[in-house]
């Protein structure tokens, strides 16, 4: 990366964003805390020194009292947390099937943030309350009381988890982690089985069970109808022969977008159709790993959908400033029909780009023009 | 297939696709409302906590005998409590014991200063330092010493089996509302570690809740052994018997199964 880092590079957007995540954990909270004290605040009674033989009568005093605040707090910042999560997990099958959704994942890393601002509040009132004043360290009760499996403990590694995502969300350690900070990342998904487990354990004391089922349904089921929308989308070739492989006519590909194909299994490949020219490219941005398939062709550069990290088709490097690169792939057409050579040339190689939008071209033969050098630059206010 | 493929184009860093301000001011609104909604939902499925007190704003002196065994507990002439004995079991802040310091004033009669815990018929008093216990040279008459002390004769109520929920006693009667449950068995855990008396809350044949204090067969504390067992399901079998204003039972050995 050659462009300097701040903390947020915030625009009116993330503003927005950030003021409707913690809107809705102002929601949630205030609502569950209020509605806790209205609900169960008032008395009850209940039999003191009754003696079980019989032979003793029962003293019952009716006492008024609230709930304590520190458990509803508690409860209130877990739920909310849980329900964070789930929206977080939701955002990017539901940016895969309706891509008005995309927006929400360009600063999904803020709901993150804010999701493991929450878990915290809720981890340290717990330790506070649950596992401090008492004989053995906090954190040794928090790791050895409650049982063969403590509940407390899948949320405590799941909150270390929360916290290595949110530390390197930043840009800087996506770029100083390379392809790492991608793995990295999905730990989200261990996270989310560990606070499933943390909700399983706790018996329906806490959370009820069936609003974890609820959660893991819509979850894993917009996961796979992602998936299974994928099918469509990217189209498997069968191996090489001789070298190239047909990747069907290039009249198919919408102008200024992409078909993704993938090569007997392996790893996906844009081919874009832009101002009269093909390109292939790898896939997968080198930000976060985008779907750069799925993108648009905006000002003669190839635009990650995920977060507008942009590409030129013509060597597969980022507009200066910016330095990142892609793998790109040679492209031929002959009669009508575009053929690939799945073969990845190294990530920024220039390579013949084919022009298509000649008469002639659409007949059958084969022009290709050699790249004229990357003269693109980011366009003025350009600002990830 | 993807839907909305032609959905306005979004880039984080230009300017907002003016077609999808619509949507997105009707999702943040449904974003915000579930969030309400959900929390209201959530806190409605919460169980409402037991009624307990637990006084910090002023601390209550009481007065009376204080039996060191199986649970420091002080132990008045009270004619409105049962068998005329009102007793209050003594604990230390935190997840302690109060025996450490109760333990030079066995069946003595003693002045104890402290905040006063109360759950239906039970009360307990938090001692905040090892000065509030002191021996109370009155004791509220010779006489009254003696009357307290024949009624402080341990009454054998015969064996019995309970089932229920082991709870650490003092969140139980109110420091913590809900004192009880899986949630709890952490600090539940942790408080019979710290010797605080242990309670097994069960319910009778119609179904009203009975709270019994749990001694080892021999009488002392059983609450460290008890610990692993807070918050389960378990079946408890050994001896009633009654002191004072309190119902123990003695556990036999091996007297807690799991159900």
């Amino acid at each position: 990366m050659s462009h300097a880092y701040v903390a947020v590079n915030w625009n009116r957007r993330k503003v927005i964003y950030d003021a409707c995540v913690w809107a809705g954990v102002a929601a949630f909270v205030g609502v569950f805390v209020a509605a806790s004290f209205a609900m169960h605040g008032g008395g009850g009674d209940i039999p003191g020194a009754t003696a079980a033989a019989g032979t003793a009568t029962t003293t019952v005093a009716r006492i008024e009292t609230t709930p304590s605040a520190i458990t509803i707090w508690m409860r209130a910042l877990a739920a909310c947390g849980f329900w964070m999560l789930t929206v977080i997990l939701c955002i990017g099958p539901l940016a895969r099937l309706d891509r008005r959704f995309l927006p929400l994942l360009y600063n999904r890393r803020h709901f993150g943030v804010s999701l493991f601002a929450v878990a915290l509040i809720h981890g340290a009132l717990a330790v506070y309350w649950y596992h401090s004043f008492g004989v053995l360290n906090p954190i040794v009760s928090v790791f050895t009381s409650g049982g063969a499996l403590p509940f407390q403990a899948f949320g405590a590694v799941a909150l270390a988890l929360l916290f290595l995502l949110a530390a390197t969300s930043h840009d800087y350690w996506n770029a100083a982690l390379g392809a790492t900070w991608k793995a990295l990342h999905m730990l989200i998904y261990p996270a989310y089985a560990l606070v499933i487990a943390h909700i399983a354990l706790q018996g329906g004391d806490g959370l009820p069970p069936a609003v974890a089922v609820a959660s893991v349904l819509v979850v894993g089921g917009l996961h796979l109808a992602a998936a299974f929308s994928q099918r469509d989308e990217v189209a498997a070739l069968d191996g090489p022969d001789a070298g190239w492989v047909d990747a069907g006519d290039w009249r198919d590909i919408p102008d200024n977008r992409a078909r993704m194909v993938t090569v007997g299994g392996g790893e996906r490949i844009a081919l874009f159709r832009y101002a009269g020219k093909l390109a292939a490219v790898s896939n997968v941005c080198r930000h976060q790993a985008g779907p750069l398939g799925e993108g648009r062709v905006v000002d003669g550069l190839i635009t990650c959908p995920w977060h507008g990290y942009q590409y030129r088709p013509e060597d597969g490097c980022s507009p200066p400033p910016f330095a990142e690169k892609i793998a790109t792939y040679r492209l031929k057409v002959e009669r009508g029909r575009v053929w690939l050579d799945p073969n990845p040339l190294p990530a920024g190689a220039a390579r013949p780009v084919v022009t298509v939008d000649a008469p002639e071209i659409a007949g059958g033969d084969t022009v290709t023009t050699e790249t004229a050098g990357a003269e693109t630059t980011a366009a003025p206010g350009t600002a990830r | 297939m993807t839907s909305n493929k032609n959905a306005p184009f979004f880039i984080g860093y230009r300017p907002f696709p003016a077609a999808l301000t619509r949507w997105y001011l009707a999702l943040a609104a449904v974003f915000v409302l579930a969030s309400g909604g959900g929390g209201y939902w959530l806190a409605a499925q919460q169980a409402a906590p037991a009624p307990g007190n637990w006084d910090t704003a002023a601390t209550t002196t009481m007065r009376g005998i204080l039996m060191l065994r199986p649970y420091p507990a002080l132990h008045r002439l009270n004619p409105a409590a049962p068998g005329g004995v009102e007793s209050v079991l003594l604990v230390r802040q935190g997840k302690h014991s109060a025996d450490a310091w109760a333990r030079g004033f066995d069946r003595q009669a003693v002045s104890a200063r402290g905040y006063a815990i109360t759950r239906g018929g039970w009360k307990m008093l938090e001692i905040p330092d090892a000065d509030a216990l002191a021996v109370d040279g009155d004791g509220g008459g010779d006489a009254d010493l003696e009357t307290l002390r024949a009624l402080l004769e341990i009454q054998p109520l015969g064996p019995a089996e309970l089932a229920g929920e082991i709870v650490d006693s003092k969140c139980f009667l109110g420091v913590m509302k809900p004192g009880s449950g899986m949630t709890h068995k952490a600090c539940a855990e942790l408080c019979l570690r710290g010797g605080i008396p242990p309670i097994l809350v069960a319910a009778d044949a119609d179904g009203r809740k009975i709270g019994t204090l749990l001694a080892r067969a021999d009488g002392g504390s059983a609450a460290a052994e008890l610990a692993e067992f807070a918050a389960d399901p378990v079946r408890v079998s050994g001896q009633l018997q009654r002191q004072g204003g309190l119902l123990f039972m003695r556990v036999d050995a091996g007297g807690v199964q799991r159900r």
